[in-house]
This record gives C-alpha cells, sequence and structure tokens, in this order.
C-alpha cells in the first residue's frame, strides 16, 4: 500500500506544474470575463438610470445571468482542461519511455509488483480530473463572492448554485445535478482511461503490430460499451430495464478485461 | 510524511469539495407539487399526469401527479433509457399486456397491432416476405396467445397486394367469432393511403377473403387532396372502424388548408363501409375523437365550454351537445385542455393561479373527481411558487392495478 501511494505521489509531483498552468488559465479567463461583465452592466445601468431596459440586460441582476454571459469564457478553458488531461493520459506512460534516462525500467525494476503502476498511474489521472472539478467548484464560490461584493444589494437577487451551473452546457456536464449521473459521466471517463493505458501497453508490448491491436482494441472496447444502448434498443426484443443492465455489465466487462489485460501486459510482455 | 504534503492535501481536499457539492450543494431547490383529491374518489385521479414548465430563472420542463412532481432536468441516464418504457404503454391497456404477459410481448410495440379479450391476445405485424419472384410479397405475422390457457401459437399468411405500394401498416385487428379482421393500410408516396380488411381463419390462419375498404384517392387534379385518418378503439374489441376524411385545398402559397371532414364507419361484421351525418357547424379538423364500442364520441370546445356530442354506429343516429360542460359551471377562469378516454372527460383547468383537474362521466357529464395542484412548502411561498407554475397539457398513465 506504501509503495502504491508512493507511486501516486510520484506521478503527482512529475505534473503538477501543468496541473497549476491549467489550474491558473481556468482561474484568470473565468474571474476576468466575470468581473469585466459585470461592470459593464453596472456601468450601462449607471448611465442610463436603473430602471432602464435593454435586450439582455435584466433590471435585476443574478449570478446565473453573469455565469451566462461568460459562458464562451467558461467553456474555452475547460475545454483546454480536458484537451490536456486527455493528452497526457497518453503520455504519462510514454514519458516513462521517451523522457530522460528511460525511467521506465527502473519503474519496472522496482520490487513491487507491476499492476501497482497501472493502478497508481490510473489514480494520479483520476485525482487530476477530480482536482480540476474541485478547483472549479471553488472558483465558482469565489466568483459568487465577488458578484455580492461588486452588484449593490437593491440590483442582485438571489440564486442558488445549481441554477448557475445549469446556465453553462459545460459546467452542467461537469457537474451533473444528481449524484447518480456523476457517477456514469466520471465511471465513463475512468474506463475510458483504463481502455487507453491498456491500448498503450499493447503498442509498448507489441510495437509496430501492436499499433494495430492497440486501434482494433480500442474501437472494439467503443463498439461493445455503446452496443446495448444503440443497437440492442433498435431490436427491440429488449426491455429497457434489460438494456440498463446489460450495459452496466458491459462497462464493467470492458473495465475488468482492460485492467486485467493491462496488468498481465505489464507482468509478461513488457520486459527490460 | 512532509514530502507527500502536496498529494495528500489534493487529495483531501478534492474529497472534501466534491462531497460538500453533492451532500449540500447540488439541491436545486426547485419546489414540489402535488396533485391533491378536493372532491370524489382518488383513484379516479390516479392516472392524471400535467405537464407545463416552473419559470424561475430559468424555465424548467415537469410534470405533476398525484405521487408528487419530476422535473426533467433531474433525469439521470437510467431515468431516460428506462422512459422508452412509458412510451410502450402510451395506448389504453397496453402497460398492463407488458406487465402480464412479458415474453409474448417481446419485440411487439405498434398498439395498432394488438387485440385483447377475455379469451385471446393477438398481434399482427406486415412483412416483406422473401420470394424467389423480383416482386415484392406481403405476408402478415400473426401471434396469438389464448389467455386462459397460456398456448401460443403463430402463423404467417401471404396477402394478395399491389407490390408497388411504399409503405403497409397493421392499422387494427378484430376478432369476429372465429374470424380475425386485419385491417391493413397501404400506399404510395403522393397518394392517400387505402384501407383494406384479410379475413383469416382464427385455427389455420389461412386467408379467406381481402377487400378494399376506403376508396379515397388523390387524383391528378392536385388542387384537392385527401387525408385519412382512422379511429380505432385500441387493443380492446369493437366492431367499427371509423375514417375521418380530410379534404385538403391546395392555397395560393402552395400549402394545404383544410375545408371539410367527412366521417365513415366500417362495420367488421357486414363488410359495409358507411356514411356519418355531416355536422353543422363545419367540422373542425382538430375535433377529439374517442371510439368506444358503438358509440363514436366527439367534443366540441373553446376555453369556456367543452360539448360532448355521440354518433350510435348501430343506429346512425347522432346526439349533438348531449353534455355541455361549461367553465363557470365547474368554477373556473379558463378549461386549458382534455383529453377524453373510456367513458371519461379529464379536463385541466385554472382558477388564478391554481390549477385544478376535473373528472367527468362521458355519458352523461356527472363530476366524479375534482383535483388541485398544491405547492408542498412553506404557506408564505406558496402563492409565489404557485405563480411560476404554468401547466399545460393532461396525459392519462396506466397506474399499476
Amino acid at each position: 500500500m506504501n509503495r502504491y501511494l508512493k507511486l501516486v505521489h510520484m506521478e503527482i509531483h512529475r505534473f503538477r506544474y501543468i496541473l497549476a498552468s491549467l489550474m491558473a488559465v481556468t482561474m484568470v479567463c473565468q474571474f476576468s470575463s466575470f468581473i469585466l461583465t459585470i461592470k459593464r452592466a453596472i456601468a450601462f445601468k449607471a448611465k442610463n438610470g436603473m430602471d432602464y431596459d435593454d435586450i439582455g440586460l435584466p433590471d435585476i441582476l443574478t449570478f446565473p445571468w453573469v455565469i451566462l454571459k461568460t459562458k464562451e469564457w467558461f467553456i474555452l478553458p475547460i475545454l483546454l482542461s480536458v484537451t490536456v488531461l486527455v493528452l497526457y493520459t497518453i503520455l504519462i506512460w510514454y514519458r516513462d519511455w521517451f523522457g530522460r534516462s528511460t525511467f521506465i525500467y527502473r519503474l519496472l525494476m522496482l520490487p513491487s509488483k507491476r499492476w501497482m503502476l497501472y493502478v497508481s498511474k490510473l489514480t494520479a489521472i483520476i485525482m487530476f480530473v477530480f482536482s480540476m472539478i474541485a478547483f472549479q467548484l471553488v472558483l465558482l464560490v469565489g466568483e459568487n463572492m465577488i458578484f455580492k461584493a461588486m452588484v449593490p444589494a437593491e440590483l442582485r437577487a438571489d440564486s442558488t448554485f445549481v441554477e448557475a451551473i445549469s446556465m453553462n452546457d459545460a459546467l452542467k456536464i461537469l457537474l451533473p445535478k444528481q449524484f447518480e449521473q456523476f457517477i456514469y459521466y466520471y465511471g465513463l471517463g475512468i474506463i475510458a482511461v483504463m481502455v487507453i493505458f491498456t491500448a498503450v501497453l499493447l503498442e509498448r508490448s507489441f510495437r509496430r503490430v501492436g499499433v494495430l491491436y492497440a486501434i482494433a482494441y480500442f474501437a472494439g472496447c467503443v463498439v461493445l460499451a455503446v452496443y446495448p444502448v444503440s443497437f440492442l434498443r433498435m431490436d427491440e426484443y429488449w426491455y429497457p430495464n434489460e438494456i440498463y443492465g446489460m450495459q452496466l455489465g458491459v462497462c464493467l466487462l470492458v473495465a475488468v478485461i482492460s485492467g486485467c489485460l493491462g496488468c498481465w501486459l505489464l507482468r509478461k510482455k513488457i520486459t527490460v | 510524511m512532509k514530502r507527500y504534503l502536496f498529494s495528500i492535501i489534493l487529495g483531501l481536499c478534492t474529497l472534501g469539495i466534491l462531497c460538500t457539492y453533492y451532500t449540500y450543494g447540488a439541491s436545486d431547490h426547485l419546489p414540489a407539487y402535488k396533485l391533491v383529491t378536493v372532491q370524489g374518489d382518488p383513484k379516479e385521479g390516479a392516472g392524471i399526469e400535467l405537464y407545463g414548465n416552473y419559470r424561475g430563472i430559468g424555465s424548467e420542463s415537469l410534470s405533476v401527479n398525484m405521487e408528487g412532481s419530476k422535473y426533467r432536468s433531474r433525469e439521470t441516464f437510467r431515468d431516460q433509457l428506462l422512459s422508452v418504457q412509458s412510451w410502450r404503454n402510451s395506448s389504453e391497456g397496453m402497460g398492463q399486456l407488458f406487465q402480464d404477459y412479458r415474453q409474448f410481448m417481446r419485440s411487439k410495440l405498434d398498439p395498432n397491432g394488438f387485440y385483447k379479450d377475455n379469451e385471446w391476445l393477438i398481434y399482427a405485424k406486415t412483412n416483406i416476405g422473401s420470394g424467389q419472384s423480383s416482386k415484392k410479397q406481403f405476408q402478415l405475422h400473426i401471434d396469438l396467445l389464448n389467455r386462459k390457457t397460456n398456448e401460443e401459437k403463430k402463423y404467417v399468411t401471404e396477402i394478395p397486394t399491389d407490390s408497388t405500394i411504399d409503405n403497409i401498416y397493421v392499422d387494427d385487428v378484430q376478432r369476429i367469432n372465429d374470424q380475425l379482421h386485419i385491417l391493413i393500410m397501404q400506399g404510395k408516396m403522393d397518394e392517400s393511403s387505402l384501407y383494406f380488411d384479410f379475413v383469416l381463419d382464427m385455427k389455420s390462419g389461412v386467408l379467406i377473403e381481402g377487400k378494399q375498404v376506403t376508396h379515397w384517392k388523390n387524383s391528378a387534379n392536385k388542387d384537392i387532396k385527401f387525408e385519412v385518418r382512422s379511429l380505432s378503439n385500441d387493443i380492446a374489441p369493437n366492431g367499427y372502424m371509423v375514417f375521418l376524411v380530410h379534404e385538403n385545398k391546395v392555397t395560393s402559397r402552395g400549402d394545404y388548408s383544410n375545408f371539410a371532414v367527412h366521417r365513415y364507419a366500417y362495420s367488421y361484421r357486414t363488410g359495409k363501409l358507411f356514411a356519418l351525418p355531416d355536422s353543422k357547424p363545419k367540422f373542425d379538423p382538430n375535433t377529439p375523437y374517442y371510439l368506444e364500442s358503438n358509440s363514436l364520441v366527439y367534443a366540441n370546445f373553446d376555453e369556456n365550454a367543452i360539448q360532448l356530442s355521440r354518433n350510435n354506429l348501430d343506429t346512425g343516429v347522432e346526439e349533438r351537445d348531449y353534455v355541455k360542460i361549461e367553465a363557470s359551471e365547474l368554477g373556473v377562469d379558463e378549461i386549458q385542455s382534455f383529453v377524453l378516454t373510456h367513458n371519461r372527460v379529464n379536463i385541466l383547468s385554472q382558477k388564478g393561479s391554481t390549477h385544478l383537474v376535473v373528472i367527468l362521466e362521458a355519458s352523461n357529464g356527472k363530476t366524479l373527481y375534482v383535483g388541485q395542484v398544491a405547492y408542498e412548502g412553506p404557506e408564505t411561498e406558496r402563492d409565489k411558487e404557485m405563480g411560476l407554475l404554468r401547466l399545460y397539457s393532461l396525459n392519462i398513465r396506466e397506474t399499476a392495478s
């Protein structure tokens, strides 16, 4: 357990600057657009009188309205973070092979089980994703405080946190209202990371032919994972609750196969 | 330990923030509503489902019934997947069939293809056969379940049809003694559909006869276009099928405007199609109808009143406005929407900001149930939250019996 935690820490440590940069970019984009939008709205109200009606500018300002007006500046850093994290899902393995002094040799020679490498890298990716989500929540709290500090009480109305999130499609996906939906989204994300990990290990194990194996494995997993909801549903033979059960089963199967195959490749096929 | 401080803090903070959000922050604080019984038997209102919006900061779609309110934005992947089930249950009696005959009902989705009486549950569908000839061959696939013995039977019967048709559907299934009547709708692009009654021997599945029921065809004269709609009694036994023939005229802008609706009834027993009296004033093409046994009930309506009329299909006698339901009599400001179902008129109405549901007996207009949409929360917020609720329509869903 101790070794596993050390490996996780090592992965987090290696990504710390990129993670901090992503957080900084997100904060700068969101805060600056947020503050500018509020300033512009207040200045407009001050110039034209509090009761002046303008298209798109309500009488009373709300936190969700500002989120709606700044949605592009919220979505862009989120997309950037998603792209970087998806790319790092692949790079987290390749940097060990192609980085300085082929670090993978040292990792594979460690006196611990090799599956710990797989699990620690997976844990690290999950940590990065969830820490970015948590950071977004902290930013929203901060933005709400800024809103309350900048807008006079007579010009603003209270609203809930969820109302603000529902104004932005990207935030709605990142932070679904229902915890059950959160499990579906991020569960599927974790399975996708496992499939990518296994595809990378297939390539590392079999090199040129491995590229084909990796592509075929990835495509096979995608088809298998979407089969119940996409194809069985059209078949009309199965009842919806049966399709739901099959969908959960298939996702679990893909996760188990990916995990087992990945660990087996690390143990048996990758040699130093 | 100090070495790992960054990872420990990152992990703990992330976990703490996400747990706090899903424990306290993720609640949307949307108000809860419920349909409560004011008068009558609550069982009458058990199947009522009201649809509309809650207009807070944004607009939230919701449905309200006796169990409470459901917001669309709260639906998960599981809810969306299972909501297909409610689509299957949309036709009266279908939900119970899916519960009682789960295995037999597999792959059987078209409500028009079903027939159910005390003894038999029958399903018919059309299929294009795979004969050696290049011409299309159409087949009827019939599945029968004896509800008393649970014995299942299947047969496939080829039906003689024009091989150039573009679409073919089963529109109604009826059993008259030992014969099955399968009403088929078939059509070509740009032509109105034609209806055929194929009579099969129930024991063997042998085709006894097939006859054309309707004859309205869109001619070369493109000024007038026929549109034929059929009205069946869902899955219940019925000796009649009613056709609504809409005559549409081409306007100067090139689209169609409805200028007449004629009604015809077809008797499965006699094999005759006969016209029902054309009522005056002119029929509204959106008139709701309900066919029950030998009676065709229809309604003329506006926001102040609903007038029910009916045709006796055995005698051809029409009773116009035999029941008149006025908003003032119900004690409401306006009638918003209504649905005709099994001898019931289900009305959604509004009085001030309060939405009321009234269920009346269709045969005599007697009030059976009055329900009111109530806000479930502090009394001080009631007026505000009721004012933000807009309900537009109602539907009847099947309840477990």
